[in-house]
C-alpha cells in the first residue's frame, strides 16, 4: 500500500537537492567548474605543505624572472615566486569569500524570513529599508568604512557581507511568502507550532534548494568584490598577497615588461569565479526543472 | 432536556477581508451552539464563508482577514480574549483541525513520526520513546495499516486516503475535545471517502468526539452529523436536525444544493444545476441575499428581515419568508 507513490507538484527540497546530484554531474559545464574549483581550492588551500613555504621570502638575484620550470609563473619585483604567492592569494581571497557569504547569507536568512513571516506593516517597513540599502553603492560604503580603523581581513569581510546580503533577504522573503500559503504550514500552526518551529523545521528545509543557488552564486561574487577592493588599495591590507593585491602590485610592473605579475592572479581570478558561476547555473538547471531542457 | 452547557457557543460571529477595494464580510453574523458528543455539518456552496469560518474558530485567518466582532465560548473560555501564547495552548490540544488537502498538509521533508511525535512531546510533554509508541496506537485507531512502517514515510509516499487518515490520527492523538474537519473528503476518490466516513462514525462512537465538519459532501452530512446548518452569502440559512434539513429543506437554497447533488438510485437524468453565483460581499445587500437566484422571490424578499433565520419548527430555523408558518409553500 504504501508503494503508491505520488507525484506532488513541488518536490521537497532535500529531495530535489538528492536527486539533482546526479543530474549535476551529467551537466558537463558545472562539473568542469566543480573540478577547476577543486584543484584551485586543493592548491590554495594545502599549497605551502606541498611546495614549501617561501611566498613571503624575497630574494634579490631573482627579481622579474618570467615563467620557467624552476618558477613556474615567474617571480615578482623583490624575486618571490609568483606561483606561490598566487595560491596563497587564493587561500585569502577565497576564504574571504566564503567568510563574507556565510555572514551575508545568515543575516539575509534571519532579515528574510522575519520579513517573510511578518505581513503587513513590518514586512513593508523591512523591504522598503531593504530597497533603500539597494540603491547604496558599494563603493560608498567601502569609503566609509575607511574611516573606522585600520584595514584587515576582518574588515574586507564585514564590507563584503554588508554590501552582498540583501539577494539573499530578498529571495528567503519571497520563498517564505510563498510557504507560509502551504498547506502543511497552515496545519502546524493549527496544531499549535510557536513561530520559532515553523522557522527551524518548516522554513528554512524547505527553502533549502534555491538558497544553495544563491549561496553559490554569491561565493563568486564576495571573490570578485574583494578583489576588486584589494585592487583599488581598499580591501585586504597590502601585505597579504590576496589575489586583487597580487593583481595592483602587478599593475606597475607590467609596464616594465613583467606581463606574468598580470596575467596569472588575473586569470586564477577568472577562473575561480567562471567556475563558481558554472556551478551555480549547473545547480539551477538541474535543481529546478523549469530549467532542464536547456542542456 | 440537556442542562449541561455547550461545548462550542459561537453568537453573532462577524468576519471579514480587509482589502484595498473595499470590506468583504465572508462570515457575517453566525451563531450556533455545539453540545458535547454531538457534530455539526456545515454546507454552502464555494464562497459561502464554511472555510472562513471554521478558521475564525481557531483564530487562524491570515491577513488582510479578521474576525470583526461577535463572542466564541469553548469550554467556559472566551476564546476571542486569548494572545498567541494561549492560542497556541487551545490549537492541536483542545480544538483540532483536518484540512481538505491531506498530502500537503505534512511537511514533505519530515516523516509522518516525526511531525506526529514533535506534536505529542510539545503538547504532552512525552519523551519520544513515549510519543512515537502513542503515534503508533493513534494510527492503529483510524485502521491504518502496519503504522509502524507508516511512521517512517513520508507524505508524498502514501495515498490521498492513508494522507487523510494519517491527518486524522495526528489530530485525534492530541485528544482533542473538538475536533474541526474542513472539506476532509473533497479530495478523495468515492472508496476512500466511504473509509473515512466509517473512521469518523467510529470514532464518534469510541471517542465521544465533537466534530465541526464542513463540506459540500451533503451526503456525507447526513451520515455523519446531528445539526446542520446551511451557509449563503457569509449567513445561516437554514439551520436544523440534519434529517429536517436533508429531509424536508425549507429554504429555497437548501432545496437548490440538494437537487443538484447526483444521485445513484434514480434514473441518470440532467441535474438540476442552480442558476447564477453567490452575490459580491463586499457591498451592503438589502433583503434576501439569494433573491436574484430564487425562483419563489418576490416582493416581501426586499425588506431587511426577509433574511432573518426565524423559527418554523421547535428547532429548526429558516432565513426565508415563505417559511413562515405554513409547512409547504413551494
Amino acid at each position: 500500500m504504501e508503494g503508491d507513490v505520488r507525484r506532488v507538484a513541488r518536490l521537497p527540497s532535500v529531495i530535489q537537492l538528492t536527486r539533482a546530484m546526479p543530474l549535476f554531474f551529467r551537466h558537463r559545464l558545472a562539473q568542469a567548474g566543480f573540478w577547476v574549483l577543486a584543484l584551485i581550492a586543493t592548491l590554495s588551500l594545502f599549497g605551502p605543505w606541498l611546495f614549501g613555504n617561501d611566498a613571503f621570502a624575497p630574494d634579490a638575484s631573482r627579481m622579474y624572472l618570467p615563467p620557467s620550470a624552476e618558477h613556474l609563473l615567474g617571480t615578482d619585483q623583490l624575486g618571490r615566486d609568483l606561483f606561490l604567492r598566487v595560491l596563497e592569494g587564493g587561500r585569502v581571497s577565497l576564504l574571504t569569500g566564503l567568510a563574507a557569504t556565510l555572514l551575508a547569507t545568515l543575516f539575509g536568512c534571519f532579515y528574510g524570513i522575519v520579513s517573510g513571516m511578518a505581513s503587513g506593516w513590518l514586512d513593508r517597513i523591512l523591504m522598503g529599508f531593504l530597497d533603500a540599502l539597494i540603491s547604496i553603492p558599494v563603493i560608498l560604503l567601502v569609503i566609509v568604512s575607511q574611516a573606522f580603523g585600520e584595514s584587515s581581513l576582518l574588515k574586507v569581510t564585514l564590507v563584503i557581507a554588508l554590501a552582498s546580503w540583501m539577494g539573499t533577504a530578498r529571495m528567503m522573503r519571497t520563498e517564505c511568502r510563498t510557504l507560509m500559503e502551504a498547506d502543511f504550514i497552515k496545519a502546524a500552526i493549527a496544531g499549535g507550532a510557536s513561530s520559532i518551529r515553523l522557522v527551524f523545521r518548516h522554513l528554512l528545509p524547505n527553502t533549502l534548494a534555491p538558497l544553495v543557488v544563491v549561496v553559490t552564486v554569491g561565493v563568486g561574487q564576495s571573490i570578485l568584490l574583494e578583489s576588486t577592493l584589494s585592487f583599488l588599495n581598499l580591501g585586504v591590507p597590502a601585505t597579504v598577497p590576496s589575489w586583487g593585491n597580487l593583481l595592483g602590485n602587478g599593475m606597475s610592473s607590467v609596464l616594465s615588461g613583467a606581463w606574468w605579475m598580470v596575467l596569472f592572479p588575473g586569470l586564477s581570478i577568472v577562473l575561480t569565479v567562471l567556475a563558481i558561476n558554472l556551478i551555480g547555473d549547473g545547480l539551477r538547471d538541474t535543481i529546478d526543472p523549469k530549467h532542464r531542457s536547456q542542456y | 432536556m440537556n442542562t449541561q452547557p455547550p461545548l462550542l457557543s459561537v453568537s453573532n460571529l462577524k468576519s471579514g477581508y480587509f482589502t484595498r477595494h473595499g470590506t468583504i464580510s465572508a462570515v457575517d453574523g453566525v451563531s450556533f451552539d455545539l453540545r458535547h458528543g454531538h457534530t455539526i455539518g456545515i454546507v454552502g456552496e464555494s464562497g459561502s464563508g464554511k472555510s472562513t469560518l471554521a478558521l475564525s474558530l481557531l483564530d487562524l485567518l491570515e491577513r488582510p482577514g479578521r474576525v470583526v466582532e461577535g463572542e466564541i465560548r469553548f469550554a467556559g473560555k472566551n476564546l476571542r480574549a486569548l494572545d498567541e501564547k494561549e492560542w497556541r495552548a487551545v490549537r492541536g490540544r483542545q480544538i483540532g483541525m483536518i484540512f481538505q488537502s491531506p498530502e500537503s498538509s505534512f511537511n514533505p521533508l519530515a516523516t509522518l513520526g516525526q511531525q506526529m511525535c514533535e506534536a505529542l512531546m510539545t503538547h504532552q510533554g512525552l519523551s519520544r520513546a513515549s510519543a512515537l509508541e502513542k503515534a503508533e496506537r493513534a494510527l492503529a485507531m483510524v485502521g491504518m495499516p502496519r503504522p509502524k512502517e507508516i511512521l517512517k514515510s513520508h507524505a508524498f509516499e502514501l495515498s490521498g486516503g492513508m494522507c487523510q487518515r494519517a491527518a486524522l490520527g495526528l489530530a485525534l492523538s492530541l485528544n482533542p475535545a473538538l475536533l474541526l474537519a474542513d472539506e476532509p473528503t473533497a479530495s478523495l476518490d468515492v472508496l476512500a471517502r466511504e473509509e473515512m466516513i466509517g473512521i469518523f462514525k467510529e470514532m464518534q462512537k469510541r471517542l465521544n468526539l465533537s466534530m465541526i465538519i464542513i463540506s459540500h459532501d451533503v451526503g456525507m452530512i447526513g451520515k455523519l452529523a446531528e445539526r446542520t446548518l446551511v451557509m449563503y452569502a457569509g449567513k445561516i440559512v437554514e439551520a436544523g436536525p440534519t434529517g429536517q434539513v436533508l429531509g424536508t429543506p425549507r429554504h429555497p437554497y437548501t432545496r437548490g444544493l440538494l437537487a443538484c447533488q447526483p444521485r445513484l438510485d434514480l434514473e441518470p437524468q440532467p441535474i438540476p444545476a442552480m442558476t447564477g453565483s453567490p452575490p459580491p460581499l463586499d457591498k451592503q445587500i438589502t433583503g434576501c441575499r439569494f433573491a436574484p437566484r430564487c425562483r419563489w422571490a418576490g416582493s416581501r424578499c426586499v425588506n431587511d428581515e426577509a433574511f432573518q433565520l426565524r423559527p418554523v419548527l421547535a428547532d429548526h430555523h429558516v432565513a426565508c419568508v415563505k417559511s413562515e408558518g405554513r409547512d409547504d409553500v413551494f
